[in-house]
């Protein structure tokens, strides 16, 4: 990502973007041929995506073995802040659900976080993405924990030393859901530095029980309240119900750009 | 006038865009998006994907990508009706929010800045770099979502608490979740498309419930105790 020229923070000035290389050229052994087949079928849509992912889950867990040394190989040589492509293979090592995986899962969560790099984190943290390919590697641990793994109890039982509230939070999460898992909270208020022991209490909890936005309408700005723009417009499927005011697109000022 | 590169691309089956690029290419949805939203010609040309609206490597088709995930993850997306819960109604609030929608370079990480009208700079949300490359689909809708609660007049109001990744000290917390701040509602956002999201996939859902218990964790200065089972 290159900054040619400096921006300028709220400047009405419109800004250029030019296309940078394209991707890289790669050659797959059988493993990783499989491992992409795998990523390409996790967000695919369509009338045969559910078979389509039962396919490729079926092909990364026949091979597990293989498929754990290639998503490895794989995350090891992405670039670092490739973080939605990092996390695609961490939530493959997790759907593997396969003890194979779990070396793999503890070199991504007991890896230190590197330091900061954002300006402001409050916009853009790599912190957090750093954090969030962790969490999802907690997890993958945690389900291999409640399958009965010993050895994936214990890897949790070390993530609690990891200098993160999110990672001892889903470790501990992970802990408290193993079977028999309310047996082990003295252990882990052992192991927890007391000021995280308050994790022992954070429920996990359906989002229906949570405390919602009971009148959102009264969060709106005055400008927000007074708007009257059409819905969206309907989908194929219940485009018969179609709110008229969905076609009324007056643009601000220039025509929308067309597609196909 | 800043000038910017395309960075690398992150792999597209996994950031969701090659699922909603091929649903955000409907003319009927683009001259609405289009509108209801207030994206001009002016800022979203010169390489930003005007001309290529369905090309899911560009800036509008990535943001229009966002934009179809918030309104159409409900089962029944036409109730948006604000008794329901966010899944169904925060597309509202965003179209009624956010009336200028600007791509821009950024500083090659920020993601989005919300200009509520202050400072001599008039009101609009700016999207930048980050917002387009490094943020998945789920998380863009989220970012509609958290800066459309800005544009409704609601600051941060607290400093990140000790442990947190976001940095202990430093500012742009929420006292609380009950503070019905940007945090708050783009977590819950997150929630519930992990919970009830429809027309989506399950890695799609997984990754929002991470980073709705990321933000849960981390940006609220009271950690308001609970987590996503």
């Amino acid at each position: 990502m290159s900054e040619e020229t400096g921006p300028i923070p709220g400047s009405d000035m419109p800004d250029s973007l030019r296309l940078g290389a394209g991707p890289a050229r790669l050659q797959f052994s059988p493993a990783g041929q499989v491992l992409m087949n795998y990523l390409a079928a996790i967000n695919a849509a369509g009338d045969d995506a559910d078979e389509r992912y039962k396919v490729a889950v079926t092909g990364i867990r026949e091979k597990a073995h293989d498929v754990i040394i290639e998503i490895a190989r794989q995350e090891n040589h992405c670039r670092a802040k490739d973080y939605s492509t990092r996390w695609g293979l961490i939530y493959a090592a997790s759907e593997l659900v396969h003890p194979a995986a779990l070396p793999f899962f503890r070199s991504v969560v007991l890896t230190p976080i590197p330091p900061e790099e954002s300006p402001d984190p409050h916009s853009f943290s790599t912190v957090a993405e750093e954090t969030i390919l962790r969490t999802t590697a907690v997890d993958g641990v945690a389900r291999l924990a409640s399958g009965g793994s010993k050895e994936a109890v214990e890897a949790l039982f070390d993530f609690l030393d990891v200098p993160s509230l999110s990672v001892r939070r889903a470790a501990v999460q992970g802990l408290m859901g193993v079977k028999e898992g309310e047996s082990l909270r003295g252990r882990i208020e052992e192991r927890l530095c007391p000021e995280y022991r308050f994790l022992l209490d954070v429920r996990p909890i359906d989002v229906r029980k949570v405390t919602q936005i009971t009148d959102p309408e009264k969060d709106l700005s005055d400008e927000g309240r007074r708007s009257n723009k059409p819905i969206a417009p309907d989908l194929m499927d219940r485009s018969v119900h179609r709110d008229s005011r969905a076609d009324d697109h007056k643009s601000q000022g220039d025509d929308p750009p067309k597609g196909k | 006038m800043a000038t910017c590169t395309i960075p690398a691309i992150p792999n597209k089956d996994v950031s969701g865009d090659n699922l909603y690029a091929p649903r955000i290419c409907n003319q009927s949805f683009i001259n609405w998006a289009w509108s209801a939203h207030g994206f001009s010609k002016k800022y979203w040309d010169d390489g930003f994907g005007y001309d290529a609206v369905c090309n899911n490597t560009l800036p509008l088709c990535r943001t229009l990508s966002g934009i179809w995930l918030l309104n159409y993850s409900a089962d029944d997306y036409w109730n948006e009706q604000w008794s329901n819960n966010i899944l169904h109604w925060g597309r509202r609030y965003v179209r009624n929010q956010i009336d200028d929608l600007r791509a821009k370079c950024g500083d090659g990480t920020a993601i989005a800045t919300a200009f509520s009208g202050f400072l001599g700079i008039g009101r609009r949300v700016e999207l930048y770099l980050g917002f387009f490359y490094s943020s998945n689909v789920p998380a863009r809708a989220e970012t509609l979502i958290h800066e459309a609660r800005h544009m409704g007049g609601k600051s941060h109001n607290a400093n990140f608490p000790s442990g947190s990744a976001f940095g202990a000290g430093r500012s742009g917390a929420d006292s609380s979740w009950g503070y019905n701040g940007a945090w708050m509602y783009g977590a819950l956002y997150l929630w519930w498309f992990y919970a009830d999201g429809r027309r989506t996939t399950a890695a799609l859902r997984q990754s929002a419930r991470q980073r709705a218990n990321f933000v849960i964790d981390n940006a609220f200065a009271t950690h308001p105790g609970f987590t996503i089972s």
